[in-house]
């Protein structure tokens, strides 16, 4: 009926037992208390309000069992300042959402970030091309949202990647770089 | 769009008008919000609802017993059990509005007691120490229905030997009302009068955060509730109505943050008052998570469902003399306080003129329950569905009199104001003639037509229309109080702290709409401070003046107008206080507020900190002017003083490309030109529009609830009610034209509410332009593709398209296939194939017999397949040509096989993907019967 | 329903025969974990309720990709659709797989939903049955009592056909090296972007130097209760000089020869016009890039 894993998550190891039923959600809210990560649909997985990064991977938490993630990292929305260099520096999605009013109520948005943390994390290990507004609207088809209208969030992104398009390519990529908030944590 | 750059337009120093960022937004993005669901209290219990699985059905009995023997089952009522806990029904005098019309007044127990009327009515409430253990209670809850004849429709509901949703009714109608006057005589003197009947299914505004509760007693504080709701006040008066608790032991507070309402958190749920009756007998905090299954069944977000049966009447000019129009609206079951599914309907009707001048008026409004959830507040509020009819009736008369639309539209503008429409609707202010032309600007509309005519020669079909709306900024007392007998007024307490700092407390909780920036911004500029300085908290009834909640575009023009109100009135005290201290004869209005700092506008010299003052009135209250009282903080009312209302407004154009092969219609252009009275913060407004179209186009051409003849939603998953994605929707373009309203202090009006409507007008306004020499007439939503697609195919056959080249057909008549009875087996084949895909190499709980079934079931479509004479009784039974039974004498095999059939368990659930298995389990049955009423011998080898 | 019902054991083997040996023995009660997209929604709604589940993610045998001698493609059962899409050999030579895994579901589903898991667990409304009916795909399926392999057309194009027996697993997929000359494309209609198809078409085609068709292959998914091999249309096509105007005949008559049925999404005569007008597209996708000129 249980079973006992360890699952890094913003790089630190968590080590809990927990259901075998439990779902990578639930671990991540209740048993980390990391409630950045929201719940909007029922079985069905079609929201998208429940997305982490899992392996480097946009995944949708709803998705998959606690019991899978052992031994997988995971990031969640409150992960990504982890990523700065400085205390109270936010990451350039974070600032991306904050400079174009890219959130309204909010509740769409951490699952929102981390599909774009896939999206900018592929973007920038391809070079960082220009991004047109079409591809990243096919890319969010699954998060969905009812107050923005998509057009800010669009604009979010434009934001975030014309941030990391200037700086230099090792900057860039360590805002990707998921196993580097193992090395900033014990 | 809007760039930050916007900054330098607006006044110097001034923070009203700037697109700043929102405070909000940093703890949203650190993943740091708090919503219902990340609230837990020591102690908490987990709660589930138990709800119906029949739309209309007598309860023999509940029994939750076995339930409560499970581990960590804390405890399980019935509605039984709550009444003897006090629970009473919601729909008191106090909770019912005072409406012209007539009004019937449904039975309304939170929790069923004796009957449900409809499916997902709640009927029991767990409670567990986990919500895993809950769930597998709930499946132990034994319910005992006699189901009833359902009604779905309003044909059924209407019917005169229906039967009734309310037994002591004498028919199935909740409510009637005339509202406008007598139309007669602009009809007499009409050129011509168009008519059509416009019809939109249930849609609306469903929030991605699904409802929740949590909430405890103990008897010193009485109740303290949580849950995600639009009017805590009034719930927290509710609550102790309903309940008859004192209104002080009851404090409801609506969480920090809440993921969206569109009016879904505005009604009081049954959930609150049950759930606060169990925290009383359990003495544990309880928390309850609606899920959205659980919400798509329970109708939140449901709305829309109209039928507008109108008429115009016009002269040749293309003037509107006149309007005549038929509301019926299926209500649903109507059990809600307040708004009973009634008073959005009206709500649109009485807006149906929009920013028309139409002088006369005349609508009837009738709804009728059925056995489905009550429909629910949904942004726009009943003017979704009249603007279809109203534009769409517009567009009509312009094409029967050959006029361009545009033109018909401009010259039936409001031009003065104020106006009052014949339904009394009250516009205060604006420049609707201004805002459609520019917007006719910005759309270029002589392009569209030039490249419309050009790509039609290729092909393709283009077209364009229009569509907008009024929209009421708030509502006054005026108009509340003789319909609810509550206030409309927008209220607020300021407070100037010790440290200079601004707080604000405001009882109507934002859940998007960005109170906290666009306060502060608005107080920054009152009080020469930054947003920053000020603080905003809301949604405590313990702490917050008593208030009628965040609706209908109320924030921008009511809840600031109170808070500057409030804020003038501190600054008068600040003033005397200032002059007093820096020994200068000067009245208050004599100083600018400016950085913190008091300032003499005689001799900017002469100043003193803000901060210096407060601490002065607050802490050392010594030495203060003559009748002078310490304290620094002011609740203050704003009303309009001679308006019910203010108005704002939008007008909107798309232009759209109709693919005619699949009916697919691409949005190539949206345009919105709007009127916000004043911006407060430019990209707060731009996000309410966009957002508000893409909800509009998504009740527009996406979404629809469908309900079956029993009564049951059939999409309750996000995978069945589709709202689009990002890939699904354009840029929507806004522009501003606000004209500023004289009847609050800076001029401001709400944004928002309405901003869905237009879209079904404008679009379908489009797709018709674009499909004219069609001649297609669309009155019906959502935009389906195959709608459209059908729409084209039935004036354009498809004989008309080429014939086959002769040496295609030689080809197709060797390879061809099956006969015709395949038609009829391809629908078992569809259930019996859901059975064994989802089967492996899956186990199902009732494996043995289930794998047995399917061979069974497999070797029946066999003989079928192989039978023209069965797939002929198939046909006959499907027709309703004759009524058959199973004959058992005929064959043993047949035999065994009805009786193995008839022993295997039903499951239940009402799961999506359980309907694969109940479905074939009656196809078995069917084809059972088919086969056995063939004689063996008729049947091939 | 939100919470799956008790689950006793959670295997995840890390190894075939490992795997093999767990599902032995275990009579009833077993839920395979592919990529979890297609199960998981019935775990949880609690129409699945397994008492053990065996998760195949750790099983690298399953993941393998490798072109064999004769240049046939194999795709281990568990590569994940955005795998197989990011994979330049599959976008230009098994160019329906590659359109097909790029447009299934969404981001998120792309990235852990697996190819084995969709045609294996997918109800009638998945992509990639039809898709590796039209590229001549074979199943190799691996159980104790041994290997076997069965083609795609054959599996999947028979309602009937069950595909695994209890204790049997898909290892992989092998593709066929397309003759020269070849090209492939997949094509879907769903009501919305994220939403699922409610037909999809695959095609492949092959063109001579001297434009003349060798070779064709259509096949409908979305339909009940198998995907369509549409044959007569394919026979359109071969030994034609392909053009526009033959495809156009192609499709209408791949339109006249599915049998679809009407449901929630679509009557039966829309999906018959969307198999016209989408399969138009394929074919011309398929053309283009059979002649290389796309």
């Amino acid at each position: 009926m249980e079973k006992t894993i360890s699952v890094t998550v913003n790089g630190r190891v968590q080590r809990k037992t927990v259901p075998i039923r439990m779902l990578l959600v639930d671990f991540l809210r209740d048993e980390l208390g990391l409630t950045g990560t929201h719940v909007g649909c029922t079985y069905e997985g079609r929201c998208g309000a429940c997305t982490v990064v899992l392996d480097g991977n946009a995944t949708k938490s709803c998705m998959v069992l606690a019991v899978q993630a052992d031994g997988h990292r995971v990031v969640t929305v409150e992960g990504l300042e982890e990523f700065a260099n400085a205390p109270g520096e936010l990451h350039p999605i974070q600032n991306g959402f904050w400079e174009r009013h890219g959130l309204q109520c909010g509740y769409c948005t951490p699952g929102m970030m981390m599909t774009i943390f896939d999206i900018l994390a592929t973007n920038v290990r391809e070079g960082s091309p220009e991004l047109t507004d079409e591809a990243i609207r096919q890319s969010l088809v699954g998060n969905i949202c009812r107050c923005t209208g998509y057009s800010h969030i669009v604009e979010a992104v434009q934001s975030a990647a014309a941030q990391l398009r200037g700086m230099d390519p090792e900057e860039r990529a360590a805002w990707f770089d998921t196993a580097k908030l193992e090395g900033t944590r014990s | 769009m809007t760039t930050i750059n916007a900054e330098s337009e607006a006044l110097a120093g001034s923070w009203v008008g700037r697109p700043i960022k929102r405070k909000e937004d940093l703890r949203l993005i650190r993943g740091r919000g708090q919503y219902l669901a990340d609230i837990k209290l020591p102690g908490m219990v987990h709660a589930f609802f138990v709800r119906s699985k029949h739309a209309h059905a007598r309860l023999k009995s509940v029994d939750v017993s076995r339930a409560l023997s499970v581990p960590g089952v804390v405890a399980a009522y019935s509605g039984a059990d709550l009444l003897k806990l006090g629970m009473r029904e919601l729909l008191i005098p106090e909770l019912v509005n005072e409406l012209p019309g007539t009004l019937r007044m449904p039975p309304s127990w939170p929790l069923a007691i004796d009957k449900v009327v409809f499916h997902g009515e709640p009927i029991a409430v767990i409670l567990a120490e986990t919500k895993y253990v809950l769930e597998d209670a709930a499946e132990l809850v034994v319910i005992d229905y006699e189901p009833l004849p359902v009604i779905t429709s309003v044909e059924q509901s209407m019917a005169d030997d229906s039967p009734r949703v309310y037994e002591s009714w004498p028919d199935n109608v909740i409510y009637r009302e005339k509202m406008g006057g007598d139309a007669t005589d602009a009809f007499s003197k009409a050129d011509i009068i168009i008519t059509e009947r416009f019809e939109v299914p249930r849609t609306g505004a469903s929030p991605m955060e699904c409802r929740g509760v949590l909430t405890q007693w103990d008897d010193h504080s009485g109740l303290t509730h949580w849950t995600t709701t639009q009017r805590p006040h009034l719930l927290r008066q509710a609550i102790s109505q309903v309940l008859d608790w004192p209104e002080q032991m009851v404090r409801v507070i609506a969480p920090k943050d809440q993921g969206g309402s569109f009016g879904t958190k505005a009604p009081h749920s049954r959930e609150d008052f049950i759930l606060a009756l169990v925290a009383r007998d359990i003495m544990r905090p309880a928390r309850w998570v609606e899920s959205r299954e659980e919400s798509f069944r329970a109708g939140v977000g449901q709305e829309r469902a109209q039928i507008h049966e109108i008429q115009i009447a016009a002269r040749s000019d293309g003037k509107i003399l006149g309007l005549r129009d038929r509301c019926i609206t299926d209500i649903g079951h109507g059990q809600q306080p307040v708004f009973m599914g009634v008073m959005y309907p009206r709500a649109g009707c009485f807006m149906m003129t929009s920013f028309y001048d139409i002088p006369q008026a005349e609508i009837e409004i009738v709804g009728v329950v059925t056995n489905k959830p009550c429909l629910t507040p949904s942004r726009a509020f009943g003017s979704f569905p009249v603007r279809l009819a109203m534009d769409g009736a517009i567009n009509r008369v312009a094409r029967e009199l050959d006029l361009d639309p545009l033109e018909v539209v401009r010259k039936n503008l409001v031009t003065e104001f104020p106006y009052v429409s014949a339904t009394g609707n009250f516009l205060d202010s604006g420049d609707f003639v201004g805002g459609f032309d520019k917007l006719v600007e910005t759309i270029d509309v002589a392009s569209v037509r030039e490249l419309q005519a050009q790509l039609r020669e290729q092909g393709r079909y283009i077209g364009l229309g229009f569509g907008g709306e009024t929209e009421r900024s708030g509502v006054s007392s005026k108009a509340y109080v003789p319909r609810q007998r509550k206030p409309g007024y927008g209220v607020a307490t300021v407070k100037v702290l010790n440290s200079g700092k601004i707080h604000v407390l405001v009882g109507d909780p934002p859940s998007g709409q960005s109170h906290e920036t666009v306060i502060s911004q608005v107080l920054a500029d009152e009080f020469g401070v930054t947003p920053d300085d000020v603080r905003l908290d809301y949604g405590d009834t313990l702490s917050t003046p008593y208030g009628m909640g965040n609706v209908g575009n109320r924030m921008a023009s009511y809840t600031v107008s109170a808070a500057v109100l409030a804020a003038r009135e501190l600054k008068k005290k600040i003033g005397l206080v200032a002059a007093h201290d820096l020994g200068i004869d000067a009245s208050p209005d004599e100083f600018t507020f400016e950085n913190g700092e008091i300032v003499w506008v005689k001799d900017r010299e002469i100043r003193t900190q803000l901060r210096a003052v407060a601490v002065h009135l607050i802490e050392c209250p010594i030495q203060l002017p003559q009748g002078t009282e310490p304290g620094l903080e002011h609740t203050a009312y704003f009303e309009p003083q001679n308006v019910p209302n203010m108005t704002g407004a939008s007008f909107h154009g798309a232009v759209v490309e109709v693919m005619p092969d699949t009916g697919v219609i691409k949005i190539l252009r949206y345009v919105v030109v709007d009127d916000c009275g004043k911006p407060i913060n430019p990209l707060v407004v731009e996000g309410q529009v966009q957002g508000g179209v893409v909800m509009g186009i998504g009740n527009t051409v996406f979404e629809e609830y469908v309900y079956n003849e029993r009564g049951e939603l059939q999409n309750t998953t996000l995978e069945g009610y589709m709202m689009p994605c990002a890939a699904d929707v354009p840029h929507v373009e806004t522009y501003d034209h606000s004209v500023p309203t004289l009847n609050n202090p800076l001029g401001t009006k709400g944004k928002g509410e309405g901003a869905p409507a237009p879209v079904s007008g404008a679009l379908v306004n489009a797709v018709e332009d674009a499909l004219r020499p069609f001649g297609v007439s669309i009155t019906t939503l959502p935009l389906k593709p195959e709608r459209v697609r059908a729409a084209i195919a039935a004036v354009v056959s498809p004989e008309a398209e080429a014939e086959p080249a002769d040496w295609v057909e030689p080809i197709v008549r060797e390879f061809a296939g099956e006969g015709e009875g395949y038609d009829i087996l391809a629908e078992m084949y569809r259930f019996y194939d859901g059975i064994q895909i989802s089967l492996q190499p899956t186990w199902h709980p009732y494996v043995g017999q289930i794998r047995g079934w399917l061979r069974d079931f497999g070797q029946m479509l066999d003989r079928a397949a192989a039978s023209p004479a069965v797939v002929d009784v198939l046909a006959q039974m499907f027709s309703g040509e004759r009524e058959f039974a199973f004959q058992s004498d005929l064959d043993p095999d047949l035999a065994a096989q009805w009786d193995r059939l008839r022993n295997l368990p039903r499951p239940d659930g009402g799961h999506a993907y359980l309907d694969y298995i109940l479905p074939a389990l009656d196809s078995h049955e069917m084809l059972l019967v088919a086969c056995s009423n063939v004689p063996s011998e008729c049947e091939s080898e | 329903m939100v919470q799956l019902a008790p689950v006793e054991t959670y295997h995840a083997p890390v190894s075939l025969t490992e795997c093999l040996e767990c599902l032995a023995g275990v009579e009833d009660n077993l839920v395979l974990l592919a990529g979890g997209q297609a199960i998981m929604p019935l775990l949880k709604n609690r129409s699945l309720r397994p008492n053990v589940l065996v998760d195949l993610s750790g099983i690298a045998e399953l993941r393998r990709r490798k072109i064999e001698a004769d240049g046939t493609l194999v795709l281990g059962a568990m590569r994940r659709h955005r795998e197989v899409y990011d994979d330049p050999l599959v976008r230009t030579g098994w160019s329906a797989l590659a359109d097909a895994t790029s447009v299934i579901g969404d981001l998120q589903v792309q990235n852990r939903g697996t190819i084995g898991g969709n045609v294996v667990f997918g109800t009638v409304l998945t992509d990639l049955k039809q898709v590796a009916m039209c590229l001549d795909a074979s199943l190799r399926i691996v159980g104790r009592a041994g290997n076997r392999e069965v083609s795609a057309r054959d599996a999947f194009g028979d309602a009937a056909h069950s595909l695994l027996a209890p204790g049997e697993l898909l290892e992989s997929m092998a593709f066929p090296a397309p003759p020269p000359g070849s090209g492939s494309a997949y094509r879907k209609f769903g009501i919305t972007t994220n939403g699922r198809p409610v037909i999809g078409v695959a095609t492949s085609l092959t063109i001579g130097a001297d434009g003349i068709c060798t070779g064709a292959s259509i096949v409908i998914g979305g339909l009940v209760p198998a995907p369509c091999d549409a044959r007569i249309a394919a026979q359109v096509l071969i030994g034609q000089s392909v053009d526009h105007e033959v495809i156009a005949h192609a499709a209408k008559a791949a339109a006249e020869e599915v049998k679809p049925q009407s449901d929630g999404r679509a009557s039966a005569a829309y999906r018959r016009q969307l198999v016209r007008a989408i399969g138009q597209d394929a074919l011309n996708d398929a053309w283009q890039r059979a002649i290389g000129t796309s």
